[in-house]
């Protein structure tokens, strides 16, 4: 009885274990063993050092991938012109505080990649206090606000595919925001051009996203009783104070799951940027790391350097993610 | 401390009213209890008062200061709600001096009330633990404890104990009749356990659908209540009531009474007799000090004998009761008590 208790959890484990390794393991350690070698993705030759012309008719190997060892390489690609380039931004933004003329100055691709980035950390999370003022709004027990409850569900519920199109006929310079571009002097659109595409995406990943954290955040306040505002009224808080002092505290895991999620999602950014540009215009003024990952694997058949990519992706999350897990434990100690 | 003033109180939400023409007078430092069955609308009262529901027409003030248009804030009152309604994330003497710190209180001040309070309700090694960590007992105390550093002038409370066990309960109505008396306070209180209302209050208003059916004292309500349904409510068990012409058959004295359709005799009130009105016993109730005896009338009326100590009847078995003299109530075709 005692043995079958000690193996019983593992053998229940042992199905997701399996696909765990296979797909979520193994992948990572593969990524970073690829991302120490040249290699094109597609050259193969026999384990046994055979290549695969000298195989006999009817004859099979198993296949190993011909790869170059380079080292750190790739990384040092990667990392090659971003000192440079945080001196040049570094510079441009003095300049701007100082009141000196600038010009935004050139810098490589992956500068450019890491900033896109930056933006998305920086600028994806407004959706979550946008979601909450929707939530709160949501929240009332008018007949009219339950019937357009639905429709702030929507956007959540489109494929990203689908809200890219829709953003990407929304900002084009002929589009429904003609007028609005000429007045500002816009002439190629929001997305059509370099210095300003990134926010228009950003933005277009705000329509969903905030629907999310709406969903999360009304979720929260069904889990606040009414007595308690009540006799906060009673207390005499009101408005920002019954806000930040009653309300807001009780809905610390909501916006915990929304930071999460929304943080993952921003580092993630692929398929809006994939549709809306492709990265462009230009070369990478929209491309974030997952999708210059991509391109350089598939396109331009580099796939050490895009695992070397890969890589430095998942080092980033990685630091969000152990924040994110150690402030999970901290809470759960408390309570 | 003040006086609580409700005229002609009307609450109706939609087109169902709630509360009906109510007019009730609180003195100064008075316990007045609110009971009535569930939905009788004793909580809708109670938390028009405190500025929680807005009131469809009439005047409620606090002092001498009609408070219809006040914020609940600034009404000078205090509630106990009956989930306590505590805030989760902050400890007991966050959770006191929360009300004191978002209107402004000097820190010190804050810090004196709150162990004042403290103090009076036994919270002192409590104060820096978080609502979850505290027995039941302990919250509705640090609930109390709230209202009391507000200093307010009427106490609310809605079903305080009710989520209570029976054992705690009645400590805790003791502890509570003792802190009226400590505070000195006007308290305004809702429960729908009769026994609750008659223990701690002064006056009783007893409500139903809406409409006051009787204010008074408790012992008022018990021995002259004024129609057949507050002297169904007030006093446990329930009131025997009997159709006239059956007590009248079975010889009860005085029952003869001109238009009177009922009578009601209190089951503590009956005793066993030779003569006298004979039904059968389908079920007994021992509850060590007394015993409860289900009597089945052969008009199908049921009743029920309280008798001192241990009786040990079967089913089935035939009893005769009569009342004690002069405890008998009659009631008229409109439910409403006869008085000679």
């Amino acid at each position: 009885m005692g043995n079958v208790n000690r193996f019983a959890p593992w053998l229940f484990l042992f199905p997701a274990l399996v696909y765990f390794f296979l797909l979520v393991i193994y992948p990572i350690f593969g990524s970073f063993w690829i991302s120490l070698h040249d290699w094109n993705g597609t050259t193969f030759q026999c384990s046994d050092g055979r290549s695969l012309l000298e195989l006999e008719e009817d004859e099979s190997c198993r296949r190993v991938p011909v790869m170059t060892w380079v080292g750190l390489e790739n990384y040092e690609r990667f990392f090659e012109k971003t000192p440079r380039d945080f001196e040049r931004v570094k510079n441009y933004w003095v300049g701007i505080f100082t009141g000196e003329p600038v010009r935004w100055p050139r810098i490589s691709v992956e500068s450019k990649v890491l900033l896109n980035n930056i933006k998305w950390l920086v600028l994806f999370p407004a959706a979550i206090p946008i979601g909450l003022a929707f939530a709160l709004f949501l929240n009332q027990s008018p007949a009219w606000v339950r019937i357009t409850k639905s429709m702030f569900f929507f956007p959540f519920v489109l494929s990203p595919a689908v809200i890219a199109f829709v953003f990407q006929y929304f900002y084009d310079p002929a589009g429904p925001l003609k007028e609005i571009y000429s007045a500002l002097g816009w002439s190629s659109g929001l997305i059509g051009d370099q210095n300003k595409a990134t926010y228009g995406i950003i933005a277009a990943g705000w329509y969903p996203q905030i629907a999310y954290c709406m969903i999360i955040y009304l979720a929260g306040l069904t889990a606040i009783e009414p007595e308690q505002i009540e006799a906060a009224r009673l207390d005499g808080a009101k408005g920002w104070k019954l806000l930040k002092r009653v309300i807001l505290p009780q809905l610390w895991p909501a916006t915990f799951i929304a930071l999460v999620v929304t943080m993952i999602g921003a580092l993630r950014s692929f398929d809006l940027v994939q549709v809306m540009t492709g990265g462009g215009p230009g070369r990478g003024s929209t491309d974030v790391l997952a999708r210059y990952m991509y391109h350089k694997t598939i396109f331009d058949q580099d796939y050490g350097y895009g695992a070397a990519i890969a890589v430095i992706l998942f080092a980033i999350m990685l630091v969000f993610i152990a924040v994110f897990i150690q402030q999970m434990i901290r809470r759960d100690e408390e309570a | 401390m003040a006086t609580v003033s409700l005229q002609g109180l009307h609450k109706s939400f939609g087109s169902t009213e709630v509360i009906n023409n109510v007019n009730v007078e609180v003195e100064d430092r008075e316990f007045v209890a609110l009971v009535g069955p569930s939905g009788c609308g004793k909580s809708t009262l109670l938390r028009m008062i405190a500025g929680l529901e807005t009131t469809t027409s009439g005047d409620i003030a606090i002092g001498d200061k009609v408070v219809n248009e006040v914020m609940p804030s600034d009404r000078k009152v205090a509630m106990v709600f009956q989930s306590y309604a505590l805030y989760p994330h902050m400890t007991v003497r966050q959770n006191m001096s929360f009300g004191l710190e978002v209107t402004g209180h000097p820190k010190q001040e804050i810090i004196e009330k709150v162990e004042k309070a403290a103090n009076i309700l036994q919270l002192n090694n409590l104060l820096e633990r978080k609502p979850k960590q505290l027995s039941g007992g302990q919250r509705q105390r640090v609930a109390i404890g709230r209202a009391i550093v507000r200093d307010p002038e009427v106490f609310l409370f809605d079903e305080p104990l009710s989520n209570l066990d029976a054992e705690l309960r009645v400590q805790m109505r003791v502890e509570l009749a003792l802190l009226h008396k400590q505070l000195n306070a006007t308290m305004i209180y809702v429960t729908h356990d009769q026994v609750e209302a008659m223990t701690l209050a002064d006056k009783i208003v007893v409500l139903r659908d809406g409409i006051i059916e009787q204010i008074g004292a408790p012992m008022e309500l018990y021995n002259k209540p004024e129609n057949e349904f507050v002297a169904g409510f007030i006093g446990s068990p329930r009131m025997n009531m009997v159709a006239v012409q059956t007590a009248i058959d079975a010889g009860w004295k005085g029952a003869k009474i001109a238009e009177a359709v009922k009578i009601g005799v209190r089951p503590e009130h009956l005793i066993r007799s030779k003569t006298g009105l004979e039904g059968v016993v389908y079920y007994v109730e021992h509850l060590g000090g007394q015993t409860l005896t289900h009597i089945k009338l052969p008009d199908d009326t049921d009743i029920t004998l309280v008798e001192p100590g241990e009786h040990n009847y079967n089913r089935g078995d035939k009893l005769k009761v009569e009342p004690k003299p002069k405890t008998m109530h009659a009631f008229d075709k409109g439910a409403k008590a006869i008085r000679k």
